[in-house]
C-alpha cells in the first residue's frame, strides 16, 4: 500500500490559544481543539448496493450487490439481532477498507482508544413489538432468554465491540432524522477531547414487518435494509500509520431549520460539489456561483432513517474517490417540531 | 477541570425532588408497588418500583418524556438559568427513550408519531432547546453523558450543558428480566439471597457550568468521568474492565483512591453484578487506610436504568450537603464476597464526606464512573 | 424401547435443541464438543438451551447444574438424573 502523506488542510488549523467565548463562532471551524478528524475508510451493507459508488447513482437492487437475505447468516451472527448483523457487516467492511483488520479478521488498532457510535431510531422494533406478542400467546416463559439485550438500544453498539473488540467509549444514538450526521459528530468530539483516536461510526437500519408497519401509519414507504460505516481517525494518527484521508469533518450544525444548520455547516468549507440533501434544501443554500449537484438518499433509505447521515457521509468519500470537485455538504429530513443537522466534508487534499 | 453542578432535579418512585428522594432514602422507604400499568398476567413477577402516576390499568403515552421535562424544570430553576437555557446543548442519557409508547402503540392503544421516538421535539416545545442529544447507552446513559457534557465544556465547545436521564418501564423489558430470573422479591445488592434487578422509573437533571461566576451556588462539583466498554459480554459484566474505569475516573478526576469517602453501588442485586462490583472495590480500595462508605439507592428507587447513574449521584451530592447517607435497604445477610467492605445498611449513617464515587455499569459492558465533590451548604 | 435404543433418541433430541437454540447445524453439535470454549455458549444461551429441555422432558433442573454442564453428555446425564430424582 503507498503510503500518502496528507499535510494539515483547510479547516486543519489548531484552535487559537486563549480564545474567550465571544471570540468563538462555529467550535469546529479550524478544526477545533487541534485535532483534525479525517475519514480513513468506508463500508455498506445495503440491500442491493455493491459499494458507496452506488450510492451517487439511482437507488437500484444490483444482482451482484449486498444480499440480506444470505449475508446475515454464520456462526458469528448467531444470537444478534438484524439491526446487529447489519452493522457487523458494514462495520467490518469498513475496517477493511481503513486498512484496521489482520488477514484473520481480527482488529489490529488499539482497542482502548477506540469508540464505537451507532445512529439508529428504529433498531430493536422488532424485538419490543414480538416480545408482546410472545408474552400475550406464551407468557414470559416464551420469550427467548438470548433475546434479553435486544431490548434495549444499544445492542447494537455492543455486538459491534464485542465483534471486533473494542474498548473505548460506546455510544448509540437514537436522535431522530439527524441521528446520522450527530453521530458524526460525537465521532468529532470524542477525537477531540482525546477519549479516542479512532471511531467506529455505523447508522443502521434494518427492514422488518414492524419498521414496515409504523413507516406505513406515517405515510412513509418501507426502506431497504442499510447500514453504513465509517472510520473517523484523528489526522496524526492515520498519518502514523500510512492512512490516507478519503475525507476531512469540516464544519457540523444543528439549527431550527435546514438552512440556517447548512449555512454554519459550510461556512469557511469552500466551494461546494454534492449537496447529500432532499432537493428542496437546494432552496435554503446561500446563493453560490454554481448550484451543486445534488443526491438525495432518504428517498429510498428513508427521511427518519438513523443510517442516513451515515449513507450521506459514504457518498461524500464516493464523491472524493472518483476525484470530483468541490465539499460535500449533508443534511438531515427535518420533521415537525424536529430540529436538522448539517454536516461538511471536505476534500481529503486541500 | 472541576466543573460546577450548578442545578439539579429529579423524581423517581420514592419522592419528586432530589430533597425529597434523598430524605426519604435516609428513612428507608421503599418505593416497591404493585405494577398496575399494565396487565401482568403473562409474568410471574408482579412488583417493580414504578411512578403511580396513573389510574390502575391505564397506560398513557410519553411518560419517560414528561418526567424528564419535570426534572429538567427542577434543575434549570435550581440553576437560575431557565430564561437563558434554550442555546444550551442538552444531553439524555436513555435505555428504553419512548420505547413504552412504541408498545402502546403496537398493541393498537395509542398512536405514536415519529418525533415522538426521542426527546429533541418535547424538549424543544417546553424549553426551546434545540441542540438535543438522545443517547440509548443503558444503565450507564447519563453518567456517560456526564462525561460527555464535561468534555464539551473543558474543552471549549460550550460553557453550560444540561445532562439528563429518563426511563420507565417497559413490557418487553420486563417480560425479559421475568425470564431470566426468579421473582426477586425487592432489589437486594449485596445480600446473600439476592434474585436479581426490578426495573424503577424515573427521570434526574443537573446543569454543568465552568467553575467561578458570580453565582457561588455549586450544589457539588465534578472532577472527573472514567467511561469504557467491557466488549466481552452482552449482558454480564467484566470486573477487570470496570476496575479500568474507576483507575480511568481517579486520573480524570486528579485523585487517588484513598481520597474515596463514600461510593455510590451500581448495585443492581443480581449474582453477577454484586460478586463483579465488590471485587472491583476490594481491588481498588483493597491498601487504603480507611475503607470508604458503600451503599447502593437500588435498594428503595428500583433500578431507573438510564438516569440511575445520575440519580445516584444527586444522591450523593445531597449526602455530602447534609451530612448523612441512606442506607442499602433489603440486606439482611452480606454476601460473603462483601466482606471487608463499609456497607452502610441498617439505617442511614450520619458522617462528613468531602468525595464520592458514583458507579453505573449498564448491560453491553458499558462503564461510567463519576468522581464528585461535596458542596456543604 | 430397549433402553440403548431410548438413550440415543434422548441424545439425538437434546442435539437438535442444542443446535436450534446455538443456530447451528446438527453435526457441529457432537456429544463431547465444549459448549463454551468450542459452540460459543454464554450464559443466556445455556438458559434457553434449559428451558427448552424442561419442557420437551418435563423434568425441571437447577441453576447450578445448568451451569457447571459444558457438553451434550454432560446435559445428558443432568437429564437422566433429573428423571430419576422426579420419578
Amino acid at each position: 500500500m503507498t503510503v500518502e502523506r496528507r499535510s494539515s488542510f483547510e479547516g486543519g488549523g489548531g484552535r487559537r490559544a486563549g480564545m474567550t467565548t465571544a471570540e468563538r463562532s462555529s467550535p469546529f471551524e479550524g478544526g477545533g481543539g487541534g485535532r483534525t478528524a479525517w475519514i480513513t475508510g468506508v463500508g455498506l451493507a445495503v440491500d442491493g448496493l455493491r459499494g458507496a459508488a452506488d450510492l451517487l447513482a439511482e437507488y437500484t437492487r444490483h444482482p451482484d450487490g449486498f444480499d440480506p437475505r444470505t449475508a446475515l447468516t454464520g456462526r458469528e451472527m448467531r444470537h444478534r439481532d438484524r439491526a446487529s448483523r447489519l452493522a457487523l457487516r458494514s462495520a467490518g467492511a469498513a475496517l477493511r477498507d481503513a486498512g484496521l483488520l489482520s488477514d484473520d479478521g481480527g482488529y489490529h488498532g488499539p482497542a482502548r482508544r477506540t469508540a464505537v457510535v451507532v445512529s439508529s431510531n428504529l433498531g430493536n422494533l422488532d424485538t419490543v413489538c414480538s416480545f408482546l406478542d410472545t408474552i400475550d400467546q406464551e407468557t414470559s416463559k416464551g420469550l427467548k432468554a438470548t433475546g434479553l439485550p435486544h431490548t434495549s438500544s444499544n445492542s447494537i453498539a455492543g455486538w459491534v465491540a464485542i465483534g471486533y473488540g473494542l474498548t473505548g467509549p460506546n455510544l448509540t444514538l437514537c436522535n431522530g432524522p439527524s441521528s446520522g450526521l450527530d453521530a458524526l459528530h460525537w465521532a468529532r468530539i470524542l477525537l477531540v477531547t482525546g477519549r479516542a483516536d479512532l471511531v467506529l461510526v455505523t447508522g443502521v437500519e434494518p427492514d422488518n414487518e414492524y419498521t414496515a408497519r409504523l413507516l406505513a401509519d406515517e405515510g412513509e414507504r418501507r426502506w431497504p435494509d442499510s447500514a453504513a460505516s465509517v472510520v473517523v481517525e484523528a489526522a496524526e494518527h492515520a498519518d502514523s500509520r500510512g492512512a490516507r484521508a478519503r475525507s476531512v469533518l469540516h464544519g457540523y450544525a444543528r439549527a431550527a431549520d435546514v438552512g440556517a444548520a447548512m449555512t454554519a455547516a459550510a461556512e469557511g468549507g469552500g466551494p461546494l460539489g454534492l449537496l447529500a440533501a432532499e432537493h428542496s434544501a437546494l432552496d435554503a443554500l446561500p446563493g453560490a456561483a454554481t448550484a451543486p449537484a445534488v443526491t438525495d438518499l432518504s428517498r429510498w433509505a428513508g427521511r427518519q432513517s438513523g443510517a442516513l447521515g451515515v449513507l450521506q457521509a459514504a457518498a461524500a468519500v464516493a464523491h472524493f474517490d472518483r476525484g470530483a470537485d468541490g465539499a460535500v455538504l449533508a443534511a438531515s429530513c427535518r420533521l415537525p417540531g424536529g430540529t436538522a443537522a448539517a454536516l461538511l466534508c471536505a476534500a481529503p487534499t486541500s | 477541570m472541576t466543573l460546577d453542578i450548578t442545578g439539579m432535579g429529579a423524581v423517581a418512585a420514592v419522592g419528586s425532588t432530589p430533597e425529597e428522594i434523598h430524605q426519604r432514602l435516609c428513612q428507608g422507604r421503599l418505593g416497591l408497588a404493585e405494577v398496575t400499568a399494565f396487565d401482568t398476567s403473562g409474568f410471574r413477577q408482579k412488583h417493580a418500583y414504578p411512578i403511580t402516576d396513573q389510574p390502575p390499568g391505564s397506560d398513557v403515552p410519553m411518560r419517560a418524556s414528561g418526567f424528564l421535562h419535570a426534572a429538567v424544570r427542577q434543575a434549570l430553576t435550581d440553576a437560575g438559568i431557565a430564561d437563558r437555557a434554550a442555546t444550551c446543548p442538552v444531553l439524555v442519557g436513555t435505555t428504553h427513550r419512548e420505547q413504552r409508547s412504541v408498545e402502546l402503540w403496537w398493541r393498537g392503544r395509542h398512536p405514536v408519531r415519529f418525533p415522538d421516538l426521542n426527546f429533541d421535539a418535547g424538549l424543544r416545545a417546553e424549553f426551546g432547546f434545540t441542540d438535543t442529544h438522545t443517547f440509548a447507552n443503558a444503565c450507564s446513559a447519563s453518567l456517560t453523558m456526564l462525561g460527555m457534557a464535561q468534555d464539551l465544556i473543558e474543552h471549549g465547545l460550550a460553557d453550560t450543558v444540561v445532562v439528563a436521564g429518563t426511563d420507565v418501564m417497559t413490557e418487553s423489558t420486563f417480560g425479559a428480566f421475568d425470564r431470566i430470573q426468579n421473582v426477586p422479591d425487592q432489589v437486594r445488592p449485596f445480600d446473600g439471597s439476592r434474585r436479581g434487578m426490578m426495573m424503577g422509573e424515573g427521570a434526574v437533571a443537573v446543569v454543568l457550568e465552568r467553575p467561578g461566576g458570580d453565582r457561588d451556588r455549586a450544589r457539588a462539583r465534578l472532577r472527573g468521568v472514567g467511561v469504557n466498554c467491557d466488549a466481552a459480554h452482552a449482558t454480564a459484566p467484566d470486573a477487570a474492565s470496570v476496575e479500568a474505569a474507576v483507575q480511568q475516573a481517579h486520573q480524570r478526576a486528579g485523585i487517588t483512591a484513598d481520597e474515596v469517602g463514600l461510593v455510590m453501588l451500581h448495585g443492581t442485586g443480581t449474582v453477577l453484578n454484586d460478586q463483579a462490583e465488590a471485587a472491583v472495590l476490594h481491588s481498588v480500595f483493597g491498601r487504603v487506610a480507611r475503607q470508604p462508605m458503600v451503599t447502593g439507592i437500588k435498594s428503595m428507587t428500583g433500578h431507573t436504568l438510564g438516569g440511575s447513574g445520575l440519580l445516584s449521584l444527586i444522591v450523593a451530592a445531597q449526602s455530602m450537603r447534609h451530612g448523612l447517607v441512606p442506607p442499602t435497604a433489603g440486606l439482611d445477610e452480606l454476601m460473603p464476597e462483601a466482606e471487608g467492605l463499609d456497607l452502610v445498611y441498617g439505617e442511614a449513617r450520619a458522617a462528613d464526606v468531602a468525595l464520592a464515587q458514583v458507579h453505573s455499569i449498564g448491560m453491553g459492558g458499558l462503564n461510567a464512573i463519576a468522581i464528585v465533590e461535596g458542596v456543604t451548604s | 424401547m430397549a433402553n440403548s435404543q431410548q438413550t440415543t433418541a434422548d441424545k439425538d433430541e437434546l442435539r437438535a435443541i442444542v443446535a436450534r437454540v446455538l443456530e447451528l447445524g446438527t453435526e457441529e453439535v457432537t456429544d463431547d464438543a465444549g459448549f463454551r470454549d468450542d459452540l460459543g455458549v454464554d450464559s443466556l444461551a445455556l438458559l434457553e438451551i434449559a428451558t427448552q429441555i424442561e419442557s420437551a422432558f418435563g423434568v425441571s433442573l437447577t441453576d447450578d447444574d445448568i451451569s457447571a454442564a459444558d457438553t451434550l453428555d454432560e446435559i445428558q446425564q443432568l437429564l437422566d438424573k433429573a428423571r430419576r430424582s422426579d420419578s
